[in-house]
């Protein structure tokens, strides 16, 4: 009898443990692995137009050779997503709070409002959108470089990474047009 | 008057945490022999040092878990060993040795690691499979058809069903999580489709545009992707709401392998993880009685011992091949296997879904008003549809008790007296055909469903006529009759 009333008391803990993680991954960041699901949230759309985000990877070789390279062939065996991720916290890093949908932001800035903005900037947006250090950021950008060379089989001598977005057409997905939003190189 | 309320719903919590999701030590141990399977041969054991080494340290970006209390990604020497465990705690929870021990670090050194993986970006839904595999490692799933059984010579016949009701939950509410995020961010509005959007990111950005993802480039037929939206979002809310209700747990987890089948074709992305996990819900409808005589023999037998050894080889030999070498898409095509078992389930045996899992085969009684037309044909119906013969009848007027309510079907099963929309929804989901999906609206409140049935009971001679004496079985139905 003990036990099964240890048991119920455990399972009202976890339902409170179930929402809080929910609450907290929805106001600052999923916990992962957790009981949050990574779910698609919004693509901003108006039925007729959307938007969407990419990265264009410029190299140059030693013999002043330029040319680009498809970034799911490069990201292999991790995603383009993890990439994408990757290049924006090393070279765009606001523009990944600039990119989060514009729906949600609202309860954003009731949080703010709530709570103040120098904890709302300490324990929510700093958490949020974390920054890497100088010190990660030219590790990665080496390893962007050694791994472009080694698959292209060329002595690189620069690359140039350009943040688009792309404006498609949503019923042919015809490129209506594209737009630099920002670029880095190294 | 509140406190009382909230009584009630704690027993009733109580009840469904212990007797809801009901299953025995063998069916346990089947299970646990094809979840182990799955992921050895069909969906692969995770190796964290081949992803680990494709990606630079320095993309060090912990999420608020476990690798939170970690300033950086682990040396490589760390994932080849910790892989290395992981291999072999695989084969320890496959063989049933050690079972519990075995699950238990296994599941964490990959929950661990998934935490070092998701660290440089890439998230997955697996979580809920590492979890499945470290709580049921505390259900007994190692007390059958496992080397520790045959290693305690003592049988273990306890089983806690309590932790398949976690699961279910934890299930469930992982599926809200995602349905309420689209819902929050506007998915249901009709003046655009999102579903539409991630295909087409999908498709351009990230270059999915295997399997049938080209023919949806140019279907631009509006209503489908409106509709598509808001399957997702009911779907995925509505597992919350119906894991209280075993029966609907099971449908929507057919629901789910329809879902991912269609994601894995449109949009390229494989839930292949969650396959295993939704067998959970289906193991108790197995018998396992011959599959428990024939292990008896085995283990008696040295020959037969050894022959299942080389058995498991030429079966890991073979799916290395397929894997390896002639790299066959092992997992899409469980995902396949769930989708076509699905539409199977579905379309051409709907009462499996709904079927009881404790003593489903135990004879019924149903009494009915043996006066009324209605009633009368609603027997002839379930007749019909009772090919296993599960139900008996009797005349409410052959009752020797003196309150006899004449304006409610009774079920008597298990002892227990159930009337109105509940005994009606009780038997028809265990009837052939696509009768068993009227049980999906037990998800209608009681009082709602009781008030239709009264109302109708209370017309039904001025509806559908009386009879002046009971019904008369027929020579062939006579045995079905008390």
């Amino acid at each position: 009898m003990a036990g099964v009333k240890k048991i119920t008391v455990f399972f009202y803990f976890f339902i409170i443990l179930l929402f809080a993680q929910f609450g907290y991954g929805l106001v600052v960041r999923e916990c992962y692995p957790g009981f949050m699901m990574p779910g698609f949230s919004r693509i901003d759309n108006d039925g007729k137009e959307y938007v969407t985000y990419d990265y264009i990877l410029w190299f140059e070789t030693k013999q002043a050779q330029r040319d680009t390279i498809n970034l799911v062939d490069f990201a292999s065996p991790l995603s383009k997503i993890a990439l994408g991720r990757a290049i924006d916290l090393a070279f765009f890093p606001t523009s990944i709070q600039e990119t989060y949908n514009g729906s949600q932001k609202k309860y954003y800035s009731i949080i703010k409002a709530l709570i103040g903005e120098k904890f709302y900037q300490r324990n929510i947006i700093s958490v949020r959108n974390p920054k890497m250090s100088q010190e990660q950021i030219d590790e990665f950008s080496s390893w962007v470089k050694a791994r472009v060379a080694r698959q292209q089989n060329a002595d690189v001598q620069s690359i140039h990474i350009e943040k688009i977005s792309i404006v498609r057409d949503f019923v042919s997905g015809d490129t209506l047009s594209t737009a630099l939003l920002n670029d880095y190189d190294f | 008057m509140i406190f009382s309320a909230i009584h009630t719903i704690h027993k009733r919590f109580e009840h469904w945490i212990f007797n809801a999701y009901s299953t025995n030590v063998n069916q346990l141990g089947l299970y646990r022999i094809l979840f182990a399977s799955a992921i050895i041969f069909l969906i692969g054991i995770p190796q964290y040092n081949v992803k680990i080494a494709a990606f630079p340290a320095g993309v060090f970006n912990p999420p608020p878990f476990f690798s939170f209390f970690f300033s950086d990604i682990p040396p490589l020497w760390y994932f080849q060993w910790t892989d290395g465990l992981i291999c072999l705690g695989f084969l320890f929870v496959l063989l049933g040795l050690f079972t519990r021990s075995a699950g238990v670090i296994t599941a964490l050194l990959i929950i661990i690691n998934n935490g070092f993986i998701f660290s440089t970006g890439k998230i997955d839904h697996s979580f809920l499979v590492w979890f499945t595999l470290f709580i049921l490692s505390f259900s007994g799933w190692g007390n059958a058809f496992s080397i520790d059984s045959i290693i305690q010579r003592k049988a273990h016949n306890r089983t806690n069903n309590w932790i398949i009701s976690l699961l279910s939950l934890s299930i469930g509410f992982s599926f809200f999580t995602a349905g309420m995020i689209k819902f929050l961010s506007g998915w249901l509005s009709l003046s655009d489709s999102m579903l539409r959007a991630f295909y087409l990111r999908n498709f351009y950005i990230q270059q999915k545009q295997d399997y049938l993802a080209p023919y949806f480039e140019n279907f631009t037929f509006q209503p489908f992707w409106e509709l598509g939206d808001w399957f997702t979002i009911i779907f995925e809310v509505g597992f919350l709401l119906v894991v209280f209700i075993p029966a609907l747990f099971r449908f929507y987890t057919l629901l789910a392998l329809f879902f991912h089948g269609f994601v894995l074709l449109m949009m390229n992305i494989g839930f292949d993880t969650f396959i295993p996990m939704y067998l959970l819900f289906w193991i108790p409808l197995i018998d396992t009685s011959r599959a428990q005589k024939t292990f008896e023999a085995w283990i008696k037998n040295k020959k037969k011992i050894i022959g299942i050894v080389i058995l498991l080889v030429g079966v890991y030999g073979i799916n290395w091949w397929l894997k390896d070498v002639a790299s066959l898409p092992l997992s899409d095509l469980l995902i396949f296997t769930g989708l076509l078992g699905s539409l199977f389930i579905l379309f051409i045996r709907p009462q499996l879904i709904f079927r009881e899992v404790n003593k489903p085969d135990e004879v019924k009684i149903i009494m009915f008003d043996g006066v009324c037309n209605l009633c009368n044909g609603f027997v002839q119906f379930v007749i019909q549809r009772d090919k296993q013969a599960i139900f008996k009848f009797k005349p409410l007027q052959d009752s020797t008790s003196d309150d006899t309510d004449l304006q409610s079907i009774i079920l008597v099963k298990d002892g227990e007296h159930l009337n109105k929309s509940k005994a009606f929804l009780e038997i028809i989901r265990n009837l052939h055909g696509f009768w068993p999906y009227l049980y999906l609206t037990i998800i209608i409140p009681r009082p709602i469903r009781d008030a239709v049935y009264v109302f109708v009971a209370n017309n039904r001679y001025k509806w559908f006529g009386k009879r002046d004496t009971c019904m008369i079985p027929t020579k062939e139905l006579k045995d079905r009759f008390l």
